[in-house]
């Protein structure tokens, strides 16, 4: 088998044991396990212990990657929420991400990210509240990286907003990253990236 | 031209059993496939006389863009839906002459239509709902239809779009109003069969088998649709397509990539 082979059959398993480690929030023991076995397979079939390492670095680093401080409330009334965006009542349920960010633009370790989005939420007349599913996804290159953060609210219609705070980790590699917003509300969703950087 | 209306003349004559209203209208259904056989300088004279009320237009555009959620003009699904209505719409002679704007809305209930001044709107649940390209391009050919045959022609918003053939149907019949968010559309039988048969001929010509319309319109959802599945609508698309023989077409690899990221989608929720 030629190296060439061996670097994709090495990014390709790897990708799916941090996959796994991405997924694994409830369990910090098996994320940490499949890191290692991660940065075990990527060393071993590339030939690089150096390389190896920093796959389990990268990995670890996610797996100590949480929020803390989530925050939400209600900014517009229904009628406040119409006059700002010019909407009129509607007859079935509709969620729209209005503002998504992600501040500071450029962090380094241990620093705090603060993610907040605004959105509206709109229901037939009569309609007092909805269950609205926010989530969180960390992505890089295109690629998801870890499910931060998955909770179902329910919302008084009009404006609303969330925001949480996120530790950068030590291990977290330089980069740009991107937090992927999302609401969902009965058939209807939005989502909306907030960019930001990792550097030194 | 005379062998068409002939032919769709005779499919109506044979379905005796359909609709009254439908055979009331024969006039407007006959009248469509002239209309798209037609020279261009007989529809360019026929469409200048459309009078599309390009402020009721924007209006609509302004509630949808505040309203709905749609996917940026970068998302590889809205450039391939784009791609592909601009691709349909230059089957036709006028369609070639309208500044289309295909917009795909983040919603997962199977839904599209049209304003008028060429925008159509699709959702994603409407890209799910087809099961192959061709049928893909029913749903959108179906649209396009309503574009091209002028219903959008002095309408001062969309619940009141009147056209030319508003002359040969009775608006107090069966027309019902459908609530998409805060818009409000008419929904008259007529002009979803003109849609349809303007929908057949594209599909036609753009080498898609045209029982892809036949195949969307049996799996509409009975309730609560903007199009609700129709006896009478079913029974003349089968007319239509006994006369056209089958069409054997294959999914690009566009198509299967959409329909691969929106997969990705459903399983990331």
């Amino acid at each position: 088998m030629n190296k060439h082979k061996l670097k994709v059959i090495a990014a390709v398993c790897s990708g799916v044991l941090l996959t796994g480690c991405a997924t694994m929030e409830q369990s910090a023991g098996l994320a940490a396990l499949g890191c290692a076995g991660a940065g075990a397979l990527t060393g071993a079939l590339t030939g690089s212990a150096g390389i190896g390492a920093a796959a389990f670095a990268g990995c670890g680093a996610l797996a100590a990657v949480g929020i803390y401080n989530y925050h939400s409330s209600q900014t517009r009334t229904v009628q406040q929420d119409q006059k700002l965006y010019g909407y009129a009542p509607v007859s079935s349920t509709e969620v729209k991400i209005r503002n998504a960010t992600a501040s500071p633009e450029k962090v380094g370790a241990g620093d705090t990210l603060k993610i907040a989005m605004d959105y509206s939420v709109m229901a037939p007349k009569g309609t007092q509240d909805v269950d609205v599913k926010e989530s969180l996804v960390l992505k890089r290159d295109g690629k998801v990286l870890k499910t931060l953060d998955e909770r179902i609210i329910k919302r008084p219609l009009g404006g609303g907003s969330s925001e949480v705070d996120f530790k950068i980790p030590a291990k977290l590699p330089s980069g740009t990253y991107v937090i992927e917003q999302k609401v969902t509300a009965g058939t209807s969703y939005d989502v909306r990236p907030a960019v930001f950087v990792v550097g030194s | 031209m005379m062998s068409v209306l002939r032919c769709l003349s005779l499919a109506l004559d044979q379905n005796s059993f359909l609709h009254p209203w439908i055979q009331k209208r024969r006039g407007a259904v006959l009248l469509m496939p002239f209309l798209l056989a037609a020279s261009p300088s007989v529809l360019s004279d026929y469409f200048s006389s459309c009078d599309v009320k390009h402020q009721a237009v924007e209006a609509s555009l302004q509630r949808i863009e505040n309203e709905w959620p749609t996917r940026g003009s970068g998302d590889a699904v809205s450039q391939y839906v784009q791609k592909l209505g601009i691709q349909l719409a230059h089957f036709s002679v006028y369609g070639r002459n309208i500044p289309w704007r295909f917009s795909v809305v983040r919603n997962l209930a199977p839904n599209a239509f049209s304003i008028g001044g060429g925008y159509v709107f699709i959702t994603d649940g409407a890209v799910n709902f087809a099961q192959n390209e061709s049928e893909l391009a029913a749903i959108l050919a179906h649209e396009l239809g309503h574009e091209l045959a002028g219903h959008f022609c002095g309408a001062s918003d969309l619940s009141d779009s009147g056209g030319l053939f508003d002359i040969f149907s009775d608006p107090k019949i069966e027309e019902r109003q459908v609530g998409i968010g805060s818009l409000t559309l008419a929904i008259d039988p007529v002009k979803e069969l003109q849609a349809d048969q303007i929908a057949l001929s594209i599909l036609q010509a753009g080498g898609y088998d045209p029982r892809a319309m036949l195949n969307v319109a049996r799996r509409l959802p009975t309730r609560g649709a903007v199009h609700p599945m129709d006896f009478q609508r079913l029974q003349l698309l089968e007319s239509l397509l006994a006369r056209i023989p089958p069409t054997q077409a294959q999914d690009s690899e566009d198509f299967r990539a959409v329909k691969r990221t929106l997969a990705d989608e459903r399983e990331a929720r």
